[in-house]
């Protein structure tokens, strides 16, 4: 790609932050629709409390259907998918079109979900696909473009794991990701909102919940596009 | 060839998967669709295409010869083998354009010519695009893929490669660059072809741009990258109608344009691929004389023939119309992508005559030609194979020192077998062009 614009910068980084929101909450959906399908119907409450999302749902028959394919729902997966589609698509020269792909099947492919009974089982190939275009993205995109959406997939993470209540040390490999992400961009960045993240990221352990303040550092350090 | 026939859901399967796709607006709407795949290819012998390609060279040099010539000297008009009427009377001859020399002295780089075989064998020029001809992404992908469904057919079968257009397009805006680097102007996501700017500036390597990259100082054209530094710009492949392309020289009310890139242009500092003002030699009343234009430049004979074609603007032309409009297809000069195209054997005579009268008011606004019968080529549907109509838009590059043919080119077909209209936006399909090598 070589030359990056101010408009693909954050294009880059907003398709690395939709496709990992995808990809975890996808995971995360897999735990809580396990959870929903015996023990407690209304898991779902507390996830949706976690990730301050409204609770736009009848039910948890409702919440398992539609949090993942309600293309009206600005907060769904499918919603969240065809973003990263919206921004991939405008990157194409920067993805190349065998990169670019795994997005246009992961988007069909949760398309085609729609219509079967069991989600868990549909939407793995959406997970698979996502993992083939991260794979991908060393071999096909050159390093400052990779940089940008690799910072803006580790943001994303850190910050569902963070809302999410992931054990510590899932929390503190993370953030070291996020920090190596951090020093190969060549942009500036918050520096002291970062260094306040450090702070609060070393105090957390597995029996103490990190300072939900992290999170508000974590969305100040860097923001593009 | 069959083994490739049986693989055509997979190849479209793959198509799809790449997002190989064209916008289309329905009702206001923008609607991304899949550009139907044919796996059957055209096929043309390696004579035949060397016919083709002396006759493409030969009408591309001597149209590129005119746009020089009308927005200079304008001899040609003078020596009386153009009137002025259709020289000038155009909208889409820009007179900003007038005495503005492009880079090495190429008009149309690109140009997208429409043929179509006869059931003679013979082949017709329909249309000659010199502005931003669109299409030629479709059959890259489609040979790339197609190699990967069906290697034999490719083993055994002597097909010239047509995967190096990429290439042959970067080598022509290398040819024409005035100094910094390539870029491809795209007005965004919701353009027709935008799937082909991406494309192409992944092969080409150049840097796709929409208008809010660019910016003009000191009559140099420059692209900002995200550190804020400002990166100069040599060749601009723009795929943006000339009208919309500068709003300080054209339409004012363009969002997509670039202000005071015509400045650029004309201090010669920056190449616009193709060259803004193109339309005054593509124009379907101006098709008509480009046989007298090869005459007059080259002094040559064509190699290539035009469709039979009459203007009304002339007297003998405009009897002969009257009297023939039921067996004739009616074109609006205007139009473009399949519309304003009537085929007078499908009105009834209430229709007929109102487009009579309609041509003798507007006389300079209309060609008739007598329709082609074209050679059909096989189409797959739902497993059998049936006839269509088809033609051919072949891609000419010029890049100074010479003009090139790209031994491919997009087949279009209508997938309705009433029709003659090919055009992807009214739902036609596209093929594989295969050159064969022997």
């Amino acid at each position: 790609m070589g030359i990056i614009s101010i408009e693909q910068s954050g294009r880059l980084y907003w398709l690395g932050r939709y496709t990992e929101r995808v990809f975890t909450t996808l995971k995360c959906y897999r735990t809580y629709f396990d959870t929903m399908l015996d023990r407690a119907p209304d898991a779902y409450r507390d996830f949706l409390l976690r990730l301050t999302l409204p609770d736009v749902y009848a039910d948890e028959g409702d919440f398992t259907v539609r949090y993942l394919y309600d293309a009206n729902n600005p907060d769904s997966i499918l919603s969240n998918l065809t973003r990263a589609y919206d921004n991939a698509i405008v990157l194409r020269e920067a993805l190349s079109t065998d990169m670019m792909g795994y997005i246009q099947m992961a988007l069909d492919q949760m398309q085609a979900a729609v219509a079967g009974e069991s989600p868990l089982y549909a939407l793995q190939p959406v997970i698979d696909s996502l993992y083939a275009f991260w794979g991908a993205a060393g071999d096909y995109m050159d390093d400052e473009s990779r940089d940008l959406m690799e910072c803006g997939r580790r943001l994303e993470r850190l910050d569902l794991y963070l809302r999410l209540d992931y054990n510590y040390r899932d929390i503190e490999r993370e953030f070291s990701r996020f920090q190596f992400a951090l020093g190969c961009l060549r942009v500036p960045h918050d520096t002291e909102a970062a260094g306040l993240l450090a702070d609060y990221i070393s105090q957390g352990n597995d029996h103490r919940l990190i300072d939900r303040r992290a999170i508000d550092c974590l969305e100040r350090t860097l923001c593009l596009g | 060839m069959e083994n490739l026939v049986s693989h055509g859901e997979n190849i479209n399967a793959l198509l799809a998967r790449y997002g190989v796709k064209f916008g289309i607006y329905k009702n206001g709407v923008f609607h991304e669709q899949l550009f139907p795949y044919d796996a059957i290819p055209r096929v043309i012998p390696a004579d035949e295409f060397a016919k083709l390609e002396k006759g493409l060279i030969q009408r591309v040099d001597a149209l590129n010869l005119y746009l020089a010539d009308i927005y200079s000297g304008q001899q040609i008009v003078k020596d009386g083998v153009v009137p002025a009427d259709f020289a000038f009377s155009s909208s889409v001859y820009l007179p900003q354009c007038a005495d503005v020399r492009p880079p090495r002295g190429v008009y149309s780089h690109i140009s997208g010519i429409d043929l179509v075989q006869a059931e003679s064998g013979e082949w017709f020029i329909l249309e000659d695009n010199l502005r931003i001809p669109s299409g030629a992404s479709y059959p890259m992908i489609a040979r790339e893929l197609s190699r990967i469904a069906s290697p034999q057919s490719y083993r055994l079968n002597h097909v010239v490669d047509n995967r190096r257009y990429g290439q042959m397009l970067r080598e022509t805006m290398d040819a024409v660059n005035c100094g910094g680097i390539n870029v491809i102007l795209t007005p965004g996501r919701f353009n027709a072809a935008y799937f082909e700017h991406s494309y192409l500036a992944e092969k080409t390597g150049a840097v796709l741009a929409q208008n809010g990259d660019l910016f003009v100082e000191n009559q140099v054209l420059y692209y900002r990258d995200y550190h804020g530094a400002a990166n100069r710009v040599g060749a601009v492949y723009r795929r943006i109608s000339d009208e919309y392309l500068d709003p300080l020289t054209f339409l004012p009310e363009s969002l997509i344009g670039v202000p005071n890139l015509m400045d650029a242009y004309r201090a010669g500092n920056v190449a616009i691929l193709n060259a803004p003002g193109n339309g005054a030699a593509d124009d379907k009343g101006i098709y008509y004389f480009v046989p007298k234009m090869i005459r007059y430049y080259l002094g040559e004979e064509p190699i290539l023939q035009n469709a039979p074609t009459y203007l009304p603007f002339y007297e003998d032309d405009m009897k002969y119309v009257m009297a023939h409009l039921e067996t004739l297809v009616v074109k609006d000069v205007a139009e473009a992508g399949g519309y304003g195209v009537i085929f007078g054997r499908d009105l009834s005579r209430e229709k007929l005559e109102e487009l009579r009268q309609t041509i003798r008011k507007e006389p300079r606004r209309f060609i008739a030609q007598e329709v082609i019968q074209f050679r059909d080529l096989d189409i797959m549907d739902g497993g059998a194979r049936v006839p269509r109509k088809a033609d051919l838009r072949a891609f000419v590059l010029s890049g100074g020192d010479k003009t090139a043919v790209w031994p491919s080119g997009l087949t279009r077909f209508s997938r309705n077998p009433d029709s003659f209209v090919v055009n992807s936006s009214q739902g036609g399909g596209f093929k594989d062009t295969w050159v064969l090598s022997r």
